[in-house]
């Protein structure tokens, strides 16, 4: 976007927003002002996230693999294997079901190589697990998040009883050695609600309790962050303002201080997505996430703990991925927290 | 191959087979054991072992580990006697805690055995006829379970008898005086003395018998005892000072200590292995080498004198759980759906072994080598199998499989699992802890649908292989073998034809018969390769023999050279 010198509220968006930028805001009219109060601090923000170079590159990158995710059934299909479909011709059974060919067997029908073992490809597994990774992060850090504001509000904006009662459950839930507890839980949460005769549990139950774990851990944070921002929001004079006009609590929570609260919130649960794609790849590693075959980048990694020494390449692919993909949702979470929160210090 | 054996009886037909095996097979590749060596005295032998033993109390291991462990602690009546100077020769049968190899008589109905004089415990008192009776009682303890069950299906007059703390005495084994023991038998088993060279038939002091706890208490009147048993973790023997060699025809005792090291990767027990650095030249393995590694080690010239091809047969198979699993047509349709080819590359590939028609090993006598139920393609007949199905009326169908959780393990499930995809099974993979893999499959109230195992018999004859497997009359709720729970009213009559026919040859034809006719109308197990037993040693270990009969490397005479 090109910078606009100078404009009046009533052109597009962009320019107006571009003049909040630029120049100062006090020769703007009251309904334009309006309007920059709703809208103009996100879209300062995400000015100043185009201009940092490094959350641009992030961002390409992370959306490129939310495409790759989203699509995945598409472009498995364009390459022409299923994320479970065995390739006999493609490994050796002879000497122990190894790809057949360089590189883990890559070629013009399997892009990123054929796995050892079963023969599957390797890149329609990646990408149906890179749709289960992000699917899994997002709606785990999306509970967490609700969750965590909903809890710091009210700890926040109550105090008392209710904020020591709380507090005391965000410690207990800070201090839990959380993998240890993850590890035992999952089978007997996984198990607990099997319904299947045959000892199998299905792939929602899986995902879900995988979801509901890594959210059930992961609450806590966003709710100390948000109740720190409430101490210091309760004590202004808006909203001391707010109180003396008689407003409920109701609308003190939601009117006056959660629309304060959206950028610490939005940091958190862009940090918390990147942290929930190692957790679940964490999980599946050691075999208490998804299960094969089943696809997952955590799993395919445990998988080629087998076979690095003879086929480098199948540990290579999902691991530069997972590292591409929580690397570039990480700068590109403190890329939004740079642009939200310009007056922070980068650590 | 693995360490999943079931031993069983062996006959003088076991030798010359096992010795045809060996010279024909030409299946050792190293001279690491010759007797060109001096044998030194001292040092530490290591073993690698991915998990603890199935057991090592005498009465209950049931693996080729724990018994080839156990042979190193106790010592049976009779044993098979192997020289260090001919490291691959065939095993032969002597008296090992009895003076000799049994004396039958009454019609091979009676058995008597008189006690070597001068065996001593590790607290010097001596071993006795007593002791070895109330081993051989403990045999029928339920609470004691997972060893072979021959005691009690041989022995006279033992109905309802639960071992010597729950029913006291068992009439049926007599002694005496304290160095003779005599075996009342139901039916005249002329290769008695055979079954009792099985560590079933050792002798456990009644006054150190600490019952289900006596894995980590064993007591010793071999060369070795155990120092410390931590389990899944380690396990040292060390000299038992009482251990004369005067008295035992079988075993050295050449060095110090015996350290099992459990709980490693076996992929990182390969690679100690491969490297021989350090304490790995020390070191043995007896567990096969993982399927990721074999194809690669089995072709390294550098590995080619510490490496052991151990000629035993052995059939790699999956069992059907007949009561689970109640179409006859759906179990056909599994076997011809198994892709053995993909199965046997998780195993390692080609050097894992033959890939099986039928469920008798080759060796064995009787069996039909040409016959091929379900097909001689190692992919299977997927078209066959969908039709199969379809007659069945059977679709989208759920079944859970049990493994052992080992990476080699989980990649041959994975290949049962998309051969049966085909066919619209969904496999639910069960994953059990190597250790007590044995203990868990063999308990029936666990019920699952599909259970790998496999089955060395010592004895290449079919008698010892069908009926263990597949005799209805065998199942018992906890360590049983019978995985496929198979009920067979006219295949177990003709088990019973062919055990009392007395032509050898006869007999071995009705059992080739048996197993083909069984594989094509119960499917209860699907033969899926033939075994060979890779294993590898430290290139300073020395004295290992090729132990055929137990599919091991045979500790009887290792030294750590200097």
């Amino acid at each position: 976007m090109t910078q606009q010198p100078h404009s009046t509220g009533t052109t597009g968006d962009s320019t107006v927003l571009e003049a909040e930028v630029t120049t100062a805001t006090a020769d703007t009219e009251t309904t334009a002002a309006k309007e920059i109060v709703g809208r103009s601090p996100a879209r300062m923000a995400f000015l100043r996230l185009r201009r940092d170079r490094a959350s641009v590159v992030a961002l390409t990158v992370a959306l490129l693999f939310v495409l790759a995710a989203v699509l995945s059934p598409v472009l498995s299909g364009i390459e022409g294997w299923g994320p479970a479909t065995p390739d006999l011709h493609g490994i050796d059974p002879d000497k122990g079901n190894f790809p057949i060919g360089a590189f883990g067997g890559i070629s013009g029908s399997h892009w990123l190589g054929i796995e050892p073992g079963t023969g599957y490809d390797v890149f329609s597994r990646l990408v149906y697990g890179l749709r289960t990774s992000l699917m899994v992060a997002l709606i785990a850090a999306l509970l967490s998040t609700l969750l965590g504001v909903v809890v710091g509000l009210a700890s926040g904006y109550f105090g008392g009883k209710v904020d020591a009662a709380l507090n005391w459950v965000m410690n207990i839930m800070l201090a839990f050695p959380q993998l240890l507890f993850i590890i035992a839980l999952t089978p007997v949460l996984t198990s607990a609600f099997s319904t299947n005769a045959h000892g199998g549990t299905s792939e929602t139950l899986q995902l879900g309790s995988i979801i509901v774990i890594i959210a059930l851990f992961a609450w806590a944070y966003t709710a100390r962050l948000v109740r720190g921002q409430v101490l210091s929001l309760r004590e202004r004079e808006f909203v001391d303002a707010a109180r003396i006009m008689g407003a409920g609590w109701k609308h003190m929570l939601f009117k006056q201080l959660l629309p304060n609260l959206w950028a610490p919130i939005l940091i958190s649960f862009a940090l918390a997505v990147p942290t929930n794609i190692a957790t679940e790849a964490a999980l599946s590693y050691l075999g208490v996430g998804v299960v094969p075959p089943n696809p997952d980048l955590g799993s395919m990694l445990d998988a080629a703990t087998q076979y690095y020494l003879y086929d480098p390449t199948y540990m290579v692919v999902p691991g530069v991925a997972l590292l591409l993909v929580v690397l570039s949702l990480n700068l590109l979470g403190d890329g939004v927290r740079d642009a939200l929160d310009p007056r922070a210090n980068r650590a | 191959m693995m360490r999943n054996k079931r031993a069983m009886a062996l006959t003088a037909i076991a030798i010359s087979v096992a010795m045809g095996a060996t010279a024909c097979g030409g299946s050792k590749g190293g001279s690491a054991g010759s007797s060109s060596d001096q044998v030194t005295k001292g040092g530490t032998l290591v073993y690698y072992a991915p998990s603890d033993f199935d057991h090592i109390d005498p009465q209950r291991t049931y693996t080729t580990q724990g018994q080839n462990i156990g042979r190193e602690i106790y010592r049976s009546l009779t044993g098979w006697s192997q020289s260090a100077s001919d490291p691959t020769g065939a095993p032969k049968l002597v008296g090992d805690l009895a003076t000799d190899t049994g004396t039958p008589s009454n019609g091979a109905k009676t058995w008597t055995f008189h006690i070597r004089p001068g065996v001593k415990w590790q607290d010097g008192t001596t071993v006795t006829s007593q002791d070895v009776k109330y081993g051989v009682e403990r045999s029928f303890d339920p609470d004691l379970s997972g060893g072979p069950q021959y005691a009690s299906q041989w022995l006279a007059n033992d109905k309802g008898y639960k071992g010597p703390t729950k029913s006291g005495d068992l009439a049926s084994i007599q002694t005496p005086d304290a160095s003779t023991i005599v075996f009342q038998l139901s039916q005249p088993v002329s290769d008695f003395n055979e079954t009792t060279a099985m560590e079933t038939f050792s002798a456990v002091p009644k006054a150190h018998d600490t019952g289900v706890t006596y894995d980590t208490s064993v007591y010793s009147d071999g060369p070795y005892e155990i120092k410390s048993y931590t389990k899944n973790k380690e396990l040292i023997l060390v000299r038992n000072p009482q251990w004369t060699k005067a008295v035992d025809p079988l075993r050295d005792q050449n060095v110090d200590e015996i350290d099992v090291k459990m709980g490693q990767d076996q992929a990182a027990i390969d690679q100690l292995m491969k490297a021989d650095v350090g304490e790995a030249q020390n070191a043995i393995i007896e567990d096969p080498i993982a399927g990721t590694d074999l194809t690669p080690f089995s072709q390294d010239p550098t590995l080619k004198s510490r490496w052991h091809a151990i000629a035993a047969p052995g059939t790699n198979y999956l069992a059907i759980n007949t009561t689970t699993v109640k179409s006859l047509q759906v179990r056909q349709a599994i076997e011809y759906a198994i892709n053995k080819q993909t199965v046997r590359g998780a195993f390692g590939g080609s050097a894992y072994g033959q890939y099986a028609t039928v469920f008798l090993p080759p060796g064995t006598d009787g069996r039909q080598a040409s016959a091929a139920p379900y097909g001689t393609n190692p992919t299977g007949d997927v078209a066959k199998a969908k039709a199969l199905m379809q007659q069945a009326g059977a679709s989208n169908l759920t079944m859970s499989l049990a493994v052992e959780a080992t990476p080699t393990q989980e990649k041959v499930a994975d290949a049962i699992r998309d051969s049966l995809a085909q066919i619209g099974i969904t496999v639910n993979i069960q994953k059990i802890d190597r250790g007590s893999y044995f203990n868990n499959i063999g308990n029936t109230s666990n019920k699952y649908d599909l259970i790998w195992a496999d089955w060395i018999a010592d004895w290449p004859n079919a008698s010892t292989i069908l009926p263990p497997l597949f005799d209805g009359r065998q199942i018992i709720p906890q360590g049983n073998q019978v995985f496929s729970q198979l009920q067979d009213k006219a295949a177990e009559a003709a088990m019973d034809k062919a055990a009392a026919e007395p032509d050898a040859a006869t007999a071995n034809q009705e059992w080739g018969a048996l197993d083909v006719q069984m594989l094509q109308n119960d499917a209860a197990a699907v033969p899926l390769v033939y075994m060979t037993f890779n294993e590898l040693q430290g290139s300073k270990v020395g004295g290992l023999t090729d132990d055929t009969v137990l599919a091991e490397m045979n500790l009887a005479h290792v030294y750590i050279k200097k």
